[in-house]
């Protein structure tokens, strides 16, 4: 249970607070509601690209890290296709210098011309460092268009092609800014070693100045149902043969994902699973197996993917994971392999929730979601699913029509 | 409310009492104990002198570590995994050159069952043919992609080259090494190295700490698996390269993977917390001059750092980066002007006031929970260090002096001095 405060200032802002005494440092965690969905086809990279030059100065703060550091504090963020989150970990004394950084970053940046080239060359960098540089590294690049066909998680956060990246304007940068990094459209989390009434009344004192603004409106084309099954063929330097299979799923806040979540760990979710003891412990066609689901607020998908071990036939690695995804579905798990993924996931969660960044990331995430609160309740919601609601939701995700798959074959 | 001024409150970061309630078993395993975090949970780390450094032939250390899990005398490997995964436990082993670790997470109020396996786990491994083949096969594959990368390319050759073919930090995999292993060695480094004299255990989490401590004397705290002497190995060879520059092609990358560094010391050298801060302003955070220079300024890189290693019988730095083909040559070229503008000049004040707040802020994140604590408290019983190290650490970083700094440089940063690894498509340079 994760005790909290949570009070909205007047521009929007929601803001949610979390003492926990037994750590010397406290978080400051800004979530904004933007993600790479919000961008134009046209222009992808955008929101990660914003996300960079937020760290290039602010209207009344020269360097943003040199202050980070002067406060003993270390910093970061994340851009997915949903949101955009900052975050600082500092000591708790000094809580309110990343008020102060957070604060003014929102209120306006310090965009130049030169800082966004630097930036451009530095996220192509990491196009080539993460997707190009990597076996098996432009996975999702390929899969994303392959599933999704409108709807825009069918590009990547950081940009479907580099020349996308390359023709970004300072203006549209500055509009992007204007129009999503309003309070309103944010959600901040202070957790650590913080006296929770003071932390609000810092909070209101550096954000509740700035300027309510409107926040644009999203609309987001509708994820037409699949009605076949689609497959890509691709050839890389690689040494073995993936097999990489998605298919559509729910949205995070329907029942359907708590559902689908445990399915996943019962697969292929540890040592103990199905997929891994069949596939790579006992017939040894895979080098390693696993499943997850993406988890995104839009309607996600569910992922197995398997490296197939040397000397085995793509079609063979294929045939096999159809097989035990029709054994699954007629031999639903028994109350005890059931209970195994819930422990397994209760306990993830507390494991998780030791940490106070991951705290304040989770408390403004769940605030997104609706309500802070949700945090607390969802294990509940994982408790009460049975072995009836695995096999419906088995049958109609593990339809063929629902799938898209992605054979990665190697050239060696 | 004035925006332009820092509302900064506390200039001098301190640390509290970090030294943990140290128990000793019957057979004076010890244990360190950490009371912390906000959740009904605990970490137990178990750290054993068996590392790669200890093994006779390649791979004997890691597959020995890995193998624990997969059968016990009284568990199938099936039977561990399945009985870890249902208490909603996680247990990973693994190894570096020095040590051995199994580390386990728990819910607290499933220590009855879990502290048994894991003394199982450690003490009667069964080490199964089957399991075994599998295994390496698996760790074969790991390894054939792990060489597409060029990174793991210029790892590789970086300690090849700094301690050579013969010596247990240089010693380079090849693929016939995993076809040269069988069960008998695991038990023969298992029966030398898996023993209580030589083992120290971390607790950390909510319990508690009476009820936990007698737990671990009945499972841990018998005489029956001491161990004699540790026999150190005395002075393997050492044989650095002679060539400063070493390139490994690889046609079809897009980046290259650079490594850049030299052989130190470890933590026990007077001389290694000095270094530590000379390091930080080099390359240690994302305001380093490494940081702000090559990718800040140039935009070679999505990310540049340099590290100190501190192993039991050498130490390293170590510059590492990935930069877009075209831009390798020019990026060694900086790296250099940064060596050398440190052994010209001194730090500037206020660079180092930054470095001072920021490093401090870093011993404090050690401290944060009780998982980043055993951590921290894991690098000292690798180091056999005394719990006054993190307040010599604080020290120097809150003293050193410019000139102290530039001393240092002058000594250990001279860019000749560096082996320089650079793995990619070596052929086009800007």
């Amino acid at each position: 249970m994760i005790k909290f405060t949570r009070r909205v200032l007047d521009n929007g802002l929601k803001v949610i607070v979390h003492g926990d005494n037994s750590t010397p440092l406290a978080v400051v965690s800004l979530l904004y509601d933007v993600g790479s969905k919000d961008e134009n086809e046209e222009k992808t990279g955008l929101v990660h690209l914003l996300e960079h030059l937020m760290f290039g100065g602010s209207l009344n703060i020269r360097s943003y890290d040199r202050e980070v550091q002067k406060a003993g504090g270390e910093n970061n963020a994340f851009t997915s296709n949903d949101i955009t989150n900052y975050y600082i970990k500092l000591p708790a004394a000094n809580l309110e210098t990343g008020l102060w950084l957070e604060s003014d970053r929102m209120l306006g940046l310090n965009f130049t011309k030169k800082g966004l080239e630097i930036q451009k060359s530095v996220v192509i960098e990491e196009y080539k460092q993460r997707y190009l540089n990597q076996p098996y590294g432009d996975t999702w690049l390929l899969l994303r268009p392959l599933a999704y066909k409108k709807h825009p998680y069918r590009w990547p956060v950081i940009g479907s092609d580099i020349s996308h990246i390359e023709n970004i304007t300072l203006d549209e940068i500055r509009q992007f800014h204007n129009d999503y990094y309003c309070p309103s459209n944010a959600i901040l989390s202070i957790t650590g070693n913080i006296d929770e009434d003071h932390c609000l009344e810092l909070a209101g004192k550096w954000f509740g100045t700035i300027e309510k603004r409107k926040s644009t409106v999203r609309s987001l084309p509708a994820k037409p149902t699949q009605k076949e099954a689609r497959k890509l063929e691709v050839t890389r330097n690689v040494p073995y043969h993936e097999i990489i299979k998605s298919f559509h799923m729910s949205s995070r806040d329907h029942p359907d994902y708590f559902t689908a979540d445990l399915i996943s760990d019962l697969l292929a979710g540890g040592k103990s699973s199905r997929l891994y003891r069949k596939l790579v412990m006992d017939t040894k066609l895979f080098s390693n197996i696993n499943s997850y689901i993406t988890g995104d607020l839009d309607p996600g998908l569910f992922i197995i993917k398997g490296r197939l071990s040397e000397g085995v036939e793509m079609s063979r690695g294929q045939d096999e994971i159809l097989n035990e995804i029709q054994a699954f579905i007629s031999q639903p798990p028994g109350k005890k392999e059931l209970d195994k993924v819930k422990n397994k996931l209760e306990a993830t969660r507390q494991y998780t929730h030791s940490d106070i960044l991951n705290k304040a990331t989770d408390l403004s995430y769940y605030e997104l979601m609706g309500d802070a609160a949700i945090l607390n309740d969802e294990i509940e919601k994982y408790k009460n699913v049975n072995a009836y609601h695995i096999s419906e939701l088995a049958r109609s995700i593990f339809d063929q029509a629902n799938s898209s798959t992605l054979l990665y074959h190697s050239n060696q | 409310m004035d925006r332009s001024k820092v509302p900064l409150k506390a200039k001098e970061i301190k640390t509290g009492n970090i030294e943990p309630d140290v128990v000793r078993l019957g057979n004076s395993v010890p244990i360190y104990m950490i009371h912390a975090g906000s959740q009904p949970v605990i970490k137990i780390d178990l750290i054993f002198k068996a590392g790669s450094w200890w093994q006779s032939k390649p791979l004997v250390a890691s597959t020995a570590n890995a193998m624990l899990m997969e059968g016990t005398s009284g568990y199938s490997g099936e039977e561990i995994a399945e009985k870890i995964d249902y208490y909603g436990s996680y247990l990973n082993p693994y190894s570096d050159r020095d040590h051995a670790f199994i580390s386990i997470y728990s819910l607290t109020k499933h220590l009855d069952i879990i502290l048994p396996l894991l003394s199982e786990i450690i003490k009667t491994p069964s080490f199964p043919e089957k399991e075994l083949q599998n295994y390496l096969e698996r760790r074969k594959q790991a390894y054939m992609v792990e060489k597409t990368r060029v990174t793991s390319l210029a790892r590789e050759k970086f300690s090849f080259a700094l301690y050579g073919p013969n010596h247990p930090y240089g010693q380079q995999l090849t693929v016939s090494d995993f076809n040269n292993i069988n069960r008998e060695d695991l038990e023969e480094f298992h029966k030398k190295f898996y023993l209580s004299g030589n083992l120290s255990i971390i607790v950390s989490g909510r319990y508690n700490e009476k009820d936990l401590a007698r737990k671990m004397e009945d499972l841990f705290g018998d005489a029956d698996w001491q161990s004699g002497e540790m026999i150190e190995k005395v002075d393997p060879e050492k044989r650095a390269s002679c060539n400063m520059r070493i390139l490994i092609p690889k046609e079809d990358a897009v980046q290259s993977a650079l490594r850049v560094g030299r052989e130190l010391f470890n933590t026990t050298d007077p001389e290694y917390t000095g270094m530590l801060v000379l390091n930080n302003i080099l390359g240690g955070h994302f305001g380093s001059r490494l940081m702000q220079n090559i990718r800040e300024k140039k935009g070679y890189t999505y990310g540049i750092g340099s590290v100190m290693v501190s192993l039991r019988n050498s130490g390293f730095m170590a510059i590492v980066s990935e930069v877009g083909t075209g831009y390798w040559n020019a990026a060694l070229k900086e790296i250099s002007k940064e060596l050398d503008k440190l052994r010209s000049k001194p730090v500037p004040r206020s660079e180092l006031e930054i470095t001072r707040s920021h490093m401090l802020g870093e011993v404090l994140r050690g401290f944060d929970g009780p998982f980043a604590w055993s951590e921290s408290i894991k690098s000292l019983i690798e180091q056999d260090l005394d719990a006054g190290y993190y307040q010599r650490l604080s020290d120097t970083i809150l003293n050193i002096s410019p000139r102290q700094l530039h001393e240092l440089a002058e000594r250990y940063l001279s860019p000749s001095d560096m082996y320089e690894i650079i793995a990619g498509n070596t052929g086009k340079s800007g």
